[in-house]
C-alpha cells in the first residue's frame, strides 16, 4: 500500500483567538471543555471555550461585527476555511501523527494506525481532520477531517493528491496563506455583502448580528445621501446668482444700447420698448433686479436691516426704474395687480420665494417692519386687525380713507344711477346702508378682510376721523346678507326735540 | 385710547370735503339749535299720538353700538327717549321679558327692528344708573319702574294736593290717592302703587305724612300733617 503524496497543513492555537466553528464533523461529538466554556450575552447558550461565536446566534464572543463565516452549529459538517493566524504548510508525504496513534474507524470501530486513510478490516475511509478548501487544488479528494480537536496544542490538516498535482496546489495554498486574503475579504465583506447577490462567496451574516449589521449599512448610506445633496444645493445657490446676474448684464446692455442707438422710426421704437419691457417684466418676474441681501454683504445691523427694507419694499411698490406693461409702477401691492390689505404670512412668504435659495427667519421680517414705510413710495405699514391679524396696508386701506369712501357712499344725495345698495330704491324714506358683501366687492376685498376693517373702522375713535361721523352697525339686518348692515352715524349728533 | 393712524393728516381732504357736505345740508335747516344732521328719516305719530322722533326709525338704533363713544350716545338718545315716552303714556312699568317686548317704544314694527331683551336689559341697568329707573322687586334684572317723574315729585305734588283741598289731618288710603273720585283730575291718578309708596316714604321722612297701617284686607292709610 502506497500512500498518495500529502500535503499536511498544522494549525497552531492563540490563545482565545478565534476558531472556525466547525471544527466538529457530525462523526464526532466535540469534548466541551466545560472549564473554559462561556455563555453567549445575547442568547445565553453555552458555547465551548474554543469558540470564537456563538453556537445558537452567531453573535461573535467579542461581539466583534465581522464573526468569520461559518453557519451555526446545527450544521457541523460546514467548509470553513483555515483560521488561525498561523498556519504551517508542511509538504510531502505521508507524515503527521494523529492524536494518541491510533484512529478509530467509524464503520467498524477497530483502531487502525495513525498513518492508515482506510480501515484494515473494513475498507472505509478513515475520518481525519481534513478541511475540504474549496480552493484546493483540482484534483484533490478532500477526505473527511479525523480530526481530534481538543488537547493538542496543534491541529493537523491533510490533503491527500491521490491523482498527482501536489506540487502546484501546495505553492498556491502558501501563496494563499501568505496573504491572508481571507482576513481581507472578510474585512471588506461588510461592505460589499450587499452588492455581491447572496453567492456563496460572501459569508453569511447571521441572526441579530446581521441585523446590525444591516443597520449600519443603512446609516451610512443615508447620510452619505443626505450630503451629497447638500452638496446639489450649494451648487444651484451658485448658478442661481449667475442667472440673476446674466439678467442684470442683459438690462444694462439693452439700456446702453438704447441710449446710443436712439431709434428712428416709431415703429422701430415700439419694437425696441417691447424688447426692453419683455426683458425687465422677466427680471421682475425673476424676483429681484439685484441679489438677496445676505448677512454678510453689510457690516452694521442697522445697514442690513434698512437694505432688506428696500429690497421690500421694492417688491411691495415696484422698481422705481422698472415699468410694467402699463407703464405704471408694479409691485405686489400697487399697479394692476396690486392688492391694497396683505397678510404678513403672505408678505413672508412671496418675498421668499422672490429671493429663492437666500432665505430670512420671519422673525428678520417683523425687525425690517419699522423701516418699511421710509422705502415704499406710498408708504406701506403695518397694522393689527381685530382678530390678531398682522397686516401690510397701502394708505389707500387706511381706516380713515376707507371711512371716508363709505360715508361718501352712504351720505344721502350721492345717488347718481349707480346705486350700491339694492335696498334703496324700495324704501325711499330710508337711510342707506351697505351690506359686507357690497362692502366687500365695491374695495374689491375678501369678505373676511372686509369684515375685519369694518370693525376695525366703527370703533374709530373721533381724533382719528378728522370731523366727521363714524359708522354703526345694524345687527337685525336680514341674513341672507350677513345679518350685518352698515350705516353712517347720525345718532351721535342727534337730539330729541324737546317737547313743550 | 386712541390708536392714531399717520394717514388721518393726510386723508383730511377727503374727510373734509364730506364734513362740509353734511353740514352744508344741516344747515339748510334753518333752525336756531345745532340742527340734526339731514337725513330721509322721518318722525313717526303712533296711534295714541305720541310723536316718535326720526331716530326711531334708524335701524342701528336698535343695536349697541360696540364704539364705546358711539355707544353712550346711544344710551342718552333712548333714556330721553323713553321717559318722555313713558310719561306721555303714563307708562310706569317695564318689563324686559314681556312677550310685548317691554313697551311700544321698544319695538319699531315698521322697520322690523327692536331692542332685544339682552339689549334692553343693559339699557335699563344705565338708566338705573342715572337713576331714572329702579329694579322693582330689587336686585333683579327684568322688571323695572320707571321714574320719568322722581317719587320725591310725586310726593310734593300729593301734599299740595291734599293741602289745597284742605284734607290734611284726615286718613286717606292709599287707593283713594290713585284711583279715589276725587283724585280723578289730579296728575298722579293712575299713580303706580310701588311709586306711590315711595313717594309717601318720602314724605314721612320729610315728617309731613304719617303712615297707618290698614288692618288685614284693606290697604295703609296716610295722614297728612
Amino acid at each position: 500500500m502506497r500512500s498518495s503524496p500529502k500535503i499536511t497543513i498544522s494549525l497552531g492555537h492563540a490563545p482565545g483567538s478565534s476558531r472556525a466553528n466547525g471544527s466538529r464533523t457530525s462523526l464526532q461529538l466535540a469534548d466541551a471543555e466545560e472549564d473554559l466554556g462561556w455563555s453567549c450575552t445575547v442568547c445565553g447558550y453555552r458555547n465551548g471555550g474554543e469558540d470564537a461565536k456563538c453556537g445558537l446566534c452567531g453573535v461573535g464572543k467579542d461581539r466583534i461585527p465581522h464573526s468569520r463565516g461559518g453557519t451555526p452549529a446545527p450544521n457541523r459538517t460546514s467548509s470553513d476555511r483555515p483560521s488561525t493566524p498561523q498556519p504551517n504548510v508542511s509538504g510531502g508525504p505521508g507524515d503527521g501523527q494523529a492524536k494518541g496513534g491510533k484512529i478509530a474507524c467509524p464503520t467498524c470501530t477497530f483502531l487502525n494506525h495513525g498513518s492508515m486513510i482506510s480501515c484494515e478490516i473494513c475498507a472505509s475511509p478513515l475520518p481525519r481532520t481534513t478541511r475540504a478548501n474549496g480552493a484546493a487544488a483540482p484534483s484533490t479528494s478532500a477526505v473527511g477531517g479525523s480530526t481530534t480537536p481538543g488537547d493538542g496544542k496543534l491541529e493537523v490538516v491533510r490533503l491527500s493528491f491521490r491523482k498527482g498535482g501536489e506540487k502546484v496546489a501546495y505553492a498556491k495554498l502558501k501563496n494563499v496563506l501568505s496573504q491572508k486574503a481571507w482576513e481581507r475579504q472578510d474585512a471588506s465583506d461588510g461592505r460589499n455583502g450587499r452588492d455581491v447577490d447572496g453567492g456563496t462567496s460572501t459569508p453569511r451574516v447571521s441572526g441579530i448580528d446581521g441585523i446590525m449589521q444591516t443597520i449600519t449599512l443603512d446609516a451610512k448610506n443615508r447620510s452619505a445621501n443626505v450630503s451629497s445633496a447638500f452638496a446639489d444645493l450649494e451648487v444651484l445657490m451658485v448658478r442661481a446668482g449667475e442667472m440673476v446676474k446674466l439678467a442684470q448684464s442683459l438690462n444694462e446692455k439693452l439700456l446702453s444700447s438704447q441710449r446710443t442707438n436712439p431709434p428712428i422710426g416709431s415703429a422701430e421704437k415700439a419694437q425696441q420698448e417691447k424688447e426692453a419691457t419683455l426683458i425687465r417684466t422677466s427680471l421682475v418676474q425673476l424676483g429681484l433686479p439685484a441679489p438677496a441681501l445676505t448677512s454678510d454683504m453689510v457690516r452694521s445691523d442697522h445697514e442690513y436691516l434698512e437694505g432688506l427694507a428696500r429690497e421690500l419694499g421694492a417688491l411691495l411698490t415696484g422698481h422705481p426704474g422698472v415699468k410694467g406693461k402699463g407703464r405704471e409702477v408694479e409691485g405686489l401691492m400697487v399697479g394692476s395687480k396690486g392688492r391694497g390689505v396683505i397678510g404678513l404670512d403672505e408678505v413672508w412668504g412671496l418675498w421668499m420665494r422672490a429671493r429663492g435659495v437666500a432665505l430670512l427667519s420671519p422673525a428678520t421680517l417683523i425687525s425690517i417692519l419699522p423701516f418699511i414705510p421710509d422705502q415704499t413710495s406710498p408708504p406701506i405699514r403695518l397694522r393689527t386687525l381685530p382678530s390678531a391679524l398682522k397686516v401690510l396696508y397701502s394708505p389707500t386701506y387706511s381706516p380713515p380713507n376707507m371711512l371716508a369712501r363709505l360715508l361718501d357712499l352712504l351720505s344721502p344725495g350721492q345717488d347718481s344711477g349707480a346705486s350700491i345698495s339694492e335696498e334703496a330704491p324700495a324704501s325711499p324714506a330710508m337711510e342707506k346702508s351697505l351690506s359686507l358683501i357690497e362692502i366687500a366687492a365695491y374695495e374689491g376685498l375678501a369678505i373676511g378682510l372686509a369684515k375685519e376693517l369694518m370693525e376695525e373702522i366703527e370703533k374709530l375713535e373721533n381724533g382719528d376721523m378728522g370731523g366727521v361721523g363714524g359708522i354703526v352697525r345694524d345687527d337685525q339686518a336680514e341674513q341672507g346678507a350677513g345679518g350685518v348692515r352698515w350705516y353712517r352715524d347720525i345718532m351721535t349728533g342727534w337730539t330729541l326735540e324737546q317737547k313743550a | 385710547m386712541s390708536t392714531s393712524y399717520p394717514e388721518t393728516s393726510s386723508s383730511r381732504a377727503a374727510l373734509v370735503s364730506v364734513a362740509a357736505r353734511t353740514q352744508a345740508q344741516a344747515a339748510q335747516n334753518g333752525s336756531g339749535q345745532v340742527a340734526n344732521p339731514s337725513t330721509p328719516l322721518r318722525p313717526v305719530v303712533s296711534t295714541s299720538g305720541f310723536t316718535f322722533p326720526a331716530i326711531w326709525s334708524f335701524p342701528p338704533f336698535f343695536t349697541l353700538q360696540p364704539n364705546p363713544a358711539t355707544l353712550a350716545h346711544q344710551l342718552n338718545l333712548w333714556s330721553e327717549l323713553v321717559l318722555s315716552w313713558a310719561r306721555y303714556e303714563r307708562v310706569w312699568t317695564v318689563n324686559c321679558d314681556g312677550v310685548d317686548g317691554g313697551g311700544a317704544v321698544f319695538w319699531n314694527r315698521s322697520i322690523l327692528r327692536r331692542l332685544l331683551p339682552a339689549t334692553l336689559k343693559q339699557l335699563m341697568a344705565h338708566m338705573a344708573k342715572e337713576g331714572h329707573t329702579i329694579a322693582d322687586p330689587p336686585k333683579q334684572t327684568s322688571t323695572y319702574l320707571l321714574y320719568w317723574r322722581k317719587p320725591a315729585d310725586w310726593g310734593q305734588a300729593i301734599y299740595d294736593w291734599v293741602t289745597d283741598t284742605g284734607q290734611t289731618g284726615s286718613i286717606l288710603t292709599f287707593y283713594e290717592l290713585t284711583e279715589g273720585d276725587l283724585a280723578e283730575t289730579t296728575e298722579f291718578r293712575g299713580l303706580y302703587p310701588a311709586i306711590l309708596r315711595k313717594a309717601i316714604e318720602g314724605l314721612v321722612k320729610k315728617g309731613k305724612a304719617q303712615v297707618i297701617k290698614g288692618e288685614d284686607g284693606t290697604g295703609d292709610g296716610v295722614r297728612f300733617l
